[in-house]
C-alpha cells in the first residue's frame, strides 16, 4: 500500500512537471468549498475536486487501476477528471466579482507564475508547418519519387530513423522494414535494418552490412542521410543513386528480391 | 475552385450534418436549452455514436473492404438522420409561423424572417420576452442575455485568443510519435479500405488489436477524409484542430452559462481565463491541456477535452435542475450523458472507465447532498453503453 501511495505522489509531481498548477487548482477548489453559497456549484467545483484528489492519492485506487488491466504508466490520466481549468477560472471569477479587468490580470498572472510560463507554443516540438500534412517536405518529395504507380504492388523502403514517423502518414503504399516502435527506447525492440540505419555521423553507414539487411527485408529502396558518411560507395554494392534531395540520397537496389 | 468545393464539403460534414442531426435529440431539450451550440453538441455526439454502432460490427464481421462498407452504411444513415432533422426543423418553423399573428411579416428572406425561423428551431437563441420578466420561475435567466460594452470587449479578447489557438493548430506542426500509429490507421482506412488489419508502423498484416481497434475515432477521421476527399493526415493535423478547439470551448461556454446564470457578464472573464489556462497548462507532457493543443486530433485528447468537460457540464445542469426543483421529466441531460458515454469508448478504450468513474462519483455526491437517490439509478442507466463496451472488449481480448 505504501508503494502505491508513493507512486501516486510521483505521478502527481510528474503531472505537475515544472509548474504547480494542480496546487493552484486545489487551493481554488478549497476556496470555492468555503466561499460559494450556491450548493450545486460548491458540490461540483468545490467538494468534488477535493474528494477526487483524496481518491487519487488513495493507494487502493491505483491498485484497482492496475488490476483492471489499464495501460502501464497511464495513472496520471486519472488527473484529467479533475476539472482544473474550470475550478481556477470560476474561483477567480468569484474572488474578483465586479472587478473583471483586475481579476483577469490577476488570474492570468497567477497561471503564468504557477506554470512557470510554460506556454505550449514554446515547446520544441512545435514548428512552423512545412505543408498541409504537417510532416517534413523531405518525406513528401521522397515518397512521391519512389511510390508505386496505380495498380503496381506496394514497395518496401528503408528510411533513416528520423523519417520513419512520417512516411506512412503520407503514403501507406510504402512499407518499411522497421517503424517507430524500433526507434524509441521505451519498447526495446531490435531490428537489423534499424541497427544499421540508426548511426551517427561519427560512426557512418556500413554499406555492406546495411545492404545485406535491407535485401533480407526485401527493401527496393534505401534512403540515406547525406550528413552521415558511408564507408564505401553504395553503388559498389549494387545500389543505384536515383536522386539526392532535401539532404537525403535515394538509392534503388537493383539486386533487391521482390 | 477545387479548394472551395473541398471547403464546402468540410463545412457540410463537420458542421451542417451534425447540426442537422442534432435537431432530433435537441427536440427533447427544454426550450431554453435548445440553442445552436447545445444542438450542435448533441448532433456531434449522435454522429459519433451512430458511427461507433456501424463501425465496430463492420470491423469485426467484414473481412475485405470493411471500411468501404462502413463508409457507405454510415453515410446513408447520416443522410437519413440529417434529412429527418431538417424536415423536423421545417415542420417546426411552419407551425410557429402559423401561430404567429404577424405571419405576413415573417415570410421571405428578410432579417426578421430569418431570425424568426432560427428562433423557432433554436428557441434557446431568443432573448427574454416581456412575460419572462414577470415569470416567478426565473426563466428570464435561461434566455439569451445581452452583454455590456465591456463584456463585448472581453468577448473580443476571448475570440482573439481562440483564433490564435486555432491558427497555431492549423499553421504550426506539432510532432508526436503516436501519430505514426493513430494517424496512419486513418490513412490506411482512407487509402486501403482496411479497418485496423494492417500494422501502421511497417505495413505488414496483423490481427485485430482490440485495445486500439475499439476506439474507432481513427476510422471516423478516415470517414470524414473520404467524404471530404481530403487526405486523412491533412484532416487530422490541419482541419480537425480548427474544428475541435472551438468545439471544446463551446462545452466550456455551456459550463460557464450554468455557473453565471444570473451574472452573465462574468462569462467572458471565465472564458478568457480558461483559454489562458489551456495555453499555459503545458507544464508536463501529461496534462490534458498539453494534449488539447498539441495532439488535438488524437482520441486521448478528445477524451480529456470533450468527454470529461461534457460530464462536468451535464452534472452542473442536473444539480442545478434538482436545486431549483426543475426536474419535470427532463430526460435531456441523461440522454446527452448516455450519448457521451457511447462516444467516450470511441475516443479511447480508457474513456469508458474514466467516464464511469467520474459519473458515479459526481452522482453520489449530488444524490447524498440532495437526498435524491434516483440520480444514482439514472446515472447507472447512462453507463450501460460503457458496460456493453467493456463486456465486448473483454470477450474479444
Amino acid at each position: 500500500m505504501k508503494t502505491y501511495f508513493l507512486s501516486n505522489i510521483d505521478t502527481f509531481f510528474a503531472y505537475c512537471g515544472k509548474g504547480i498548477l494542480p496546487f493552484l487548482a486545489i487551493a481554488a477548489a478549497v476556496y470555492i468549498l468555503i466561499k460559494e453559497k450556491s450548493i450545486y456549484k460548491k458540490l461540483i467545483l468545490g467538494l468534488f475536486p477535493v474528494v477526487y484528489i483524496v481518491i487519487f492519492f488513495f493507494p487502493l485506487t491505483r491498485m484497482i487501476f492496475e488490476k483492471v488491466g489499464m495501460e502501464d504508466g497511464t495513472y496520471y490520466r486519472m488527473l484529467w477528471l479533475f476539472p482544473m481549468g474550470c475550478v481556477i477560472a470560476y474561483a477567480a471569477c468569484i474572488i474578483f466579482y465586479g472587478k473583471r479587468r483586475i481579476g483577469i490580470a490577476a488570474a492570468v498572472l497567477a497561471i503564468i507564475v504557477c506554470s512557470k510560463a510554460s506556454l505550449v507554443y514554446r515547446s520544441k516540438y512545435i514548428t512552423l508547418a512545412e505543408n498541409k500534412f504537417h510532416i517534413p517536405n523531405a518525406v513528401i518529395h521522397i515518397c512521391n519519387l519512389i511510390e508505386p504507380n496505380e495498380g503496381e504492388p506496394r514497395i518496401r523502403a528503408a528510411f533513416p530513423p528520423e523519417l520513419v514517423y512520417f512516411v506512412r502518414q503520407y503514403n501507406t503504399n510504402i512499407m518499411m522494414p522497421y517503424g517507430r516502435d524500433y526507434v524509441e527506447a521505451q519498447w526495446d525492440y531490435w531490428n537489423p535494418v534499424c541497427e544499421q540505419m540508426n548511426v551517427t555521423s561519427d560512426d557512418g553507414y556500413k554499406i555492406r552490412d546495411l545492404v545485406k539487411t535491407t535485401r533480407e527485408s526485401k527493401c527496393m529502396y534505401v534512403i540515406l542521410n547525406m550528413s552521415i558518411p558511408t564507408d564505401i560507395d553504395p553503388q559498389e554494392e549494387g545500389l543505384a543513386l536515383i536522386a539526392q534531395m532535401d539532404g537525403y540520397s535515394i538509392y534503388k537496389d537493383l539486386k533487391a528480391e521482390q | 475552385m477545387g479548394n472551395i468545393v473541398t471547403l464546402i464539403r468540410i463545412l457540410f460534414w463537420l458542421i451542417a450534418v451534425p447540426l442537422g442531426i442534432g435537431i432530433l435529440p435537441g427536440s427533447l431539450l427544454p426550450k431554453s436549452k435548445r440553442s445552436v451550440f447545445i444542438t450542435y453538441i448533441c448532433g456531434f455526439l449522435t454522429t459519433i455514436a451512430v458511427f461507433e454502432i456501424i463501425a465496430i460490427p463492420c470491423m469485426l464481421l467484414i473481412m475485405y473492404d470493411a471500411f468501404e462498407y462502413c463508409r457507405l452504411i454510415n453515410a446513408s444513415v447520416q443522410m437519413i438522420l440529417f434529412a429527418l432533422g431538417v424536415s423536423y426543423a421545417i415542420l417546426v418553423v411552419h407551425k410557429e409561423t402559423k401561430k404567429n399573428i404577424l405571419a405576413f411579416e415573417i415570410k421571405g428572406f428578410n432579417y426578421r424572417a430569418i431570425k424568426h425561423r432560427l428562433e423557432a428551431v433554436f428557441p434557446g437563441e431568443s432573448h427574454p420576452a416581456a412575460e419572462d420578466y414577470l415569470s416567478p420561475l426565473d426563466c428570464v435567466f435561461d434566455k439569451k442575455q445581452r452583454y455590456s460594452k465591456e463584456s463585448k470587449i472581453l468577448w473580443g479578447v476571448f475570440f482573439a485568443i481562440l483564433l490564435l489557438q486555432v491558427g497555431m493548430g492549423v499553421f504550426f506542426a506539432s510532432f508526436d510519435g503516436d501519430d505514426a500509429y493513430y494517424v496512419v490507421e486513418s490513412v490506411l482506412a482512407y487509402q486501403a479500405d482496411v479497418m485496423n488489419t494492417i500494422l501502421p508502423y511497417t505495413g505488414s498484416s496483423t490481427a485485430l488489436e482490440i485495445r486500439h481497434a475499439f476506439a474507432v475515432i481513427t476510422m471516423w477521421i478516415a470517414y470524414i477524409s473520404s467524404m471530404c476527399k481530403v487526405h486523412a493526415t491533412i484532416v487530422s493535423h490541419t482541419i480537425l484542430p480548427a474544428f475541435l478547439i472551438p468545439f471544446t470551448y463551446m462545452i466550456y461556454m455551456e459550463i460557464g452559462r450554468l455557473l453565471f446564470r444570473r451574472k452573465n457578464d462574468m462569462l467572458p472573464m471565465f472564458m478568457i481565463i480558461m483559454a489562458v489556462f489551456m495555453m499555459f497548462g503545458n507544464t508536463s507532457i501529461n496534462t490534458s491541456e498539453t494534449f488539447f493543443l498539441t495532439r488535438t486530433w488524437q482520441g486521448k485528447a478528445m477524451l480529456g477535452n470533450i468527454t470529461i468537460p461534457i460530464i462536468i457540464w451535464i452534472f452542473l445542469w442536473i444539480a442545478q435542475d434538482y436545486r431549483y426543483e426543475r426536474i419535470t421529466g427532463s430526460i435531456a441531460p441523461w440522454m446527452i450523458l448516455t450519448l457521451n458515454n457511447m462516444v467516450s469508448g470511441t475516443f479511447s478504450s480508457m474513456g469508458v472507465m474514466f467516464g464511469s468513474i467520474l459519473i458515479m462519483i459526481l452522482a453520489m455526491l449530488i444524490a447524498l447532498s440532495y437526498r435524491k437517490f434516483s440520480i444514482i439509478f439514472k446515472s447507472i442507466v447512462t453507463i450501460v453503453p460503457n458496460v456493453i463496451y467493456i463486456g465486448m472488449y473483454l470477450a474479444m481480448k
